[in-house]
């Protein structure tokens, strides 16, 4: 059988596919573990802060999925991207996981025990399961905007150069910040519709508020340094967007500025950027209003245009390497085969709406405010 | 118990089921993995039989003080009277033969990096190509292995050969699990069902044995990876080139990060528990009205969260 999309096509798709991910990821579980991030700051009480854990209780592991499934489908579709990144993030996802994995502890292990100090330390543990994630995807982002120390050699084996702590250079730790106020945004905009009017959400409002400003400010700061900084590659000469995934064929340069060409030569891309600006500031909104439906979609948008700024930016660019552009992978020379994209997405239509319909499922039945009276009578609550 | 006894006969009984069918999966797609458990260094007239007991030396080729049961590898891993099981000797002789034919496909590899559009080194690759991952192993002994002496290509091809002593004994250490585990649920399914057999000693012995199973498992899995070696993807890559570039600290950073991690939350765990033995179950408080839960006056539930 003849496979109905082409190979440009189709890696296009996934590459979108690969943004769709990425932004589901952080539309649900960002809020999850943006709330995990303000734990020993949003609730006074145990009472208060138990209020703010059961709003995300029964979503975060649902929400999990979207991480998984990003892992599995940057395996799938991107095996360069796959192999590139996760060597050599090794001991970032380390950190990652470590964090991913004390959150559904403190979750449930919080409760088991009404010591004082005990909750005390695992609301600190949450805020690490939350604070730690959200950093390192941000510091991540900014160093593949920087371009990874990888190269590949003759034979297509990735060899990286770097280390952990030369991750942490000072404009990924902006686009850190960046990520955590985002999601922090996020999580006070996502508490803002789900528990009950009272000293909490007003917390979250002014959390929000801070977080909203923090946003505008690090994306803008961030714009002004991709511009300014000596960032960017481009691809030149013919670019067979059709042919076999070898990074080598393409010819790559390290181009200052580069990542500013899209927006010249596609200018409805500039739609992203605007939207990371107007997100936050819709937000704000919300919270001025005390619109809390506005707010979390300011928040929400906020998320897709920042993710979404990054992606366009570098497009067609997915990891470059900044010690040997000729190895840089894009979305022309580092996916799977023509066959097993066109299989995937064909699995993909039929799974994500499925995933998509429990999602929404899921927030259906348990739509409406949680309440401290429901804290404290409903055994079922952590 | 006699549920117990019941369900552990049933499964340990379709274990051997399951295990003798990747046997014979084994037949075709991994004969060296095949022969290194059996030890069987020459191939032997079909049927071959079955080594179960024996001392495999790996400079010499030969097992000592080897016992085997006539017909029944051939009978298991070929289900026929004729098909023959491949011995390691000859199997190397089959990988030099391999790598003779890999270099060809390598070789065409390395035109074709220079020019995309050569038709005759596409055909050799196409010829070829099932061998590439053969002339590969070289590459622990030569940078480029089309430089390789025929020595060379001996040593690759003797690489095909896994750690066969530790094949050996492994598999029948979880061999044998299995069978003592048949055993011993056959004895417990008959007392508990025939003779209403309650003897403390029994008990005791059924909790001491918790672990093996655990064993068996972890012995196959141990076995199935150095069964594999030299290679990741069997015939295709070998391990030492699919390895990534992480460093030796930064594998031993994680492994002890992970232990540590897991040790405590495990420590947490089991304090935790112990504390909700001790506790005992409570009788649940009244349903609350809006709760719409349907509980039995009598039903015991779990501590509710505090």
């Amino acid at each position: 059988m003849a496979i109905p999309l082409d190979y440009e096509t189709l890696r296009l798709i996934w590459w979108v596919l690969l943004g769709v991910l990425l932004i589901g990821f952080t539309l649900t579980d960002g809020y999850d573990l943006g709330v995990a991030a303000l734990m020993p700051f949003i609730g006074k009480t145990d009472e208060e802060r138990r209020l703010a854990i059961n709003a995300v209780a029964p979503h975060w592991e649902g929400h999990q999925v979207w991480f998984i499934l990003g892992g599995g489908a940057i395996f799938a579709a991107w095996p360069f991207v796959y192999a590139v990144s996760f060597s050599g993030f090794y001991l970032a996802m380390f950190l990652l996981l470590a964090a991913l994995i004390l959150r559904p502890v403190s979750f449930k292990y919080r409760s088991k025990h009404a010591d004082p100090a005990w909750r005390s330390r695992w609301d600190w543990a949450m805020f690490v399961s939350g604070f730690v994630p959200a950093l390192v995807f941000g510091v991540a982002v900014g160093n593949v905007l920087l371009g990874l120390p990888f190269r590949l050699d003759n034979d297509l084996r990735t060899f990286y150069e770097g280390s952990l702590l030369g991750l942490f250079t000072p404009f990924a730790l902006l686009t850190g910040l960046l990520s955590v106020a985002m999601i922090v945004m996020h999580g006070a905009g996502f508490l803002a519709v789900k528990i009950e009017e009272g000293p909490v959400l007003e917390r979250a409002r002014r959390i929000g508020t801070f977080a909203a400003l923090l946003s505008i400010l690090l994306f803008a700061l961030g714009g002004v340094w991709v511009a300014m900084g000596q960032m960017g590659f481009r691809l030149e000469g013919v670019i067979d967007a059709q042919g076999p995934s070898n990074p080598h064929y393409a010819h790559t340069v390290a181009a200052p500025g580069a990542w500013l060409d899209n927006y010249g030569h596609h200018p409805w891309m500039i739609l992203a950027p605007v939207l990371g600006f107007a997100g936050p500031l819709i937000a704000l909104l919300g919270i001025r209003s005390r619109s809390h439906v506005l707010n979390l979609t300011g928040s929400s948008l906020a998320t897709v245009g920042i993710i979404a700024t990054v992606g366009l930016s570098m497009f067609p660019f997915i990891v470059p390497s900044a010690i040997d552009p000729q190895s840089s992978l894009t979305a022309w020379n580092a996916s799977s085969s023509h066959l097993t994209l066109w299989i995937m997405l064909l699995v993909t239509l039929i799974f994500l709406p499925i995933v998509l319909a429990y999602t929404a499922w899921a927030i259906k039945v348990l739509f409406g405010r949680v309440t401290i009276e429901q804290v404290r009578t409903n055994p079922d609550f952590y | 118990m006699m549920v117990a006894a019941a369900f552990g006969l049933a499964s340990s009984l379709s274990v051997v089921v399951l295990g003798d069918e990747s046997g014979y999966a084994l037949t075709d797609n991994q004969k060296m993995k095949l022969a290194a458990i059996e030890a069987m260094w020459d191939t032997e007239p079909a049927p071959a039989g079955l080594s179960i007991f024996g001392f495999p030396d790996m400079d010499k080729h030969v097992t000592h003080f080897d016992i085997k049961i006539p017909y029944v590898l051939g009978l298991i891993s070929t289900r026929s009277l004729t098909g023959e099981v491949m011995g390691i000797n000859d199997l190397v002789l089959k990988a030099d033969e391999r790598i003779h034919s890999g270099l060809i496909a390598y070789d065409a590899v390395e035109k074709l990096k220079a020019d995309r559009t050569s038709a005759p080194a596409r055909e050799a690759f196409e010829l070829h190509k099932r061998d590439l991952g053969y002339a590969m192993l070289l590459k622990r002994y030569v940078p480029d292995p089309r430089q390789a002496s025929d020595q060379q290509i001996l040593m690759a091809a003797k690489d095909t050969i896994p750690d066969v002593p530790v094949m050996f004994w492994l598999f029948r250490m979880m061999a044998g699990i299995g069978f003592f585990f048949i055993a011993f649920f056959a004895l417990a399914f008959y007392c508990a069902s025939v003779c209403q057999f309650n003897k403390r000693w029994f008990l005791k012995l059924a909790v001491v044995i918790v672990p093996l199973p655990w064993l068996a498992i972890e012995g196959g899995w141990v076995l199935a990876e150095i069964g594999r070696q030299p290679w990741a993807v069997e015939g295709v890559l070998p391990t030492f080139l699919g390895a990534s570039s992480l460093t030796i600290s930064q594998i031993w950073t994680t492994i002890i990060g992970f232990t540590l991690l897991y040790g405590t939350l495990a420590v947490i765990e089991v304090r935790l528990m112990i504390a909700a033995v001790r506790k005992g179950p409570v009788e649940h408080p009244p349903v609350p009205s809006d709760g719409g839960q349907q509980q039995g006056n009598a039903g015991f539930a779990p501590l509710p969260a505090e």
